[in-house]
């Protein structure tokens, strides 16, 4: 699973929607969809902290790690 | 999502361009064979000299390299003109096949595509075609003209030529660069992908 994106949750939780959100934080709508729904390889620290920002919570409230077999597997390695 | 439009201006201008010569390699795409064909219709029309250096053609495959006998005859029949024919339709096809994926990498461009999957397989097949081409014109080309040529001149008088020439390198050159620029190419989409990930 690895690193899991709860933007959803978060957003859920302040009540705002995707437009919204990706208007304040200055990303498109598109770019924000990504992120959403875990598409997104990387995340840039200043998109990270305009989120924080306009959620008004920390990065591991967006962020989560998950164990998963994968990660085991390129520990061994 | 996997191209970003370029600006406004710079796109129409490359759209302007890449109509025109998407247009102008139509033209060629069609135009290669049907000289090469002519080029072998016209054959006993043409003057000896000529005959030696170009074999009437376009491009016939036969440089002046190759035949050093100045008193050389040429009996041109039917026959001659039909296998000389057949036997340069095999290059004229790779031309025609090059000058196809000009016009969709020209119709890519026009669409503002210019740094897609498709951009890069235009290239690679581009690239395969004129090695495919150099590989022919160095091997193949000059043996076989010259016996197709000669094939119907009297016993003794028939012709097997090889010959290297440096009007070889640019094109097998140019191959090689083109197959090196899809990989490069590649390689560049896939990161683009990557960037377009980054949120």
């Amino acid at each position: 699973m690895g690193v899991v994106v709860n933007l959803d949750v978060m957003m859920a939780r302040r009540k705002v929607r995707l437009g919204e959100l990706a208007a304040r934080v200055g990303i498109t709508e598109a770019n924000l969809s990504i992120l959403k729904t875990g598409k997104a390889k990387a995340i840039r620290f200043s998109t990270l902290s305009a989120l924080c920002r306009e959620l008004e919570c920390q990065p591991g409230d967006i962020l989560e790690w998950r164990f998963s077999p994968e990660d085991d597997a390129d520990a061994d390695e | 999502m996997s191209t970003r439009p370029a600006t406004s201006n710079t796109r129409q201008r490359l759209a302007r361009v890449s109509r025109i010569l998407q247009n102008v390699s139509r033209i060629g795409m069609w135009l290669w064979p049907a000289l090469t064909i002519g080029g072998w219709l016209i054959l006993e029309h043409l003057p000896k000299a000529q005959l030696q250096t170009l074999a009437g053609g376009p491009d016939l495959g036969i440089g002046s390299s190759m035949i050093c006998d100045p008193a050389m005859e040429f009996t041109i029949t039917w026959k001659v003109k039909f296998v000389g024919m057949v036997v340069s339709l095999v290059p004229a096809t790779l031309q025609f096949l090059f000058m196809r994926q000009w016009v969709a990498l020209f119709g890519l461009y026009r669409e503002g595509r210019i740094f897609a999957t498709e951009n890069v397989r235009c290239f690679a097949r581009m690239g395969r075609l004129l090695l495919g081409l150099s590989i022919f014109d160095i091997l193949l080309s000059t043996p076989i003209h010259s016996l197709v040529l000669t094939l119907d001149n009297p016993p003794g008088k028939h012709l097997l030529s090889f010959g290297l020439s440096s009007d070889h390198v640019p094109t097998f050159a140019a191959g090689i660069a083109m197959v090196v620029i899809a990989w490069v190419m590649e390689e560049g989409c896939k990161l683009r992908s990557e960037a377009d990930l980054v949120v």
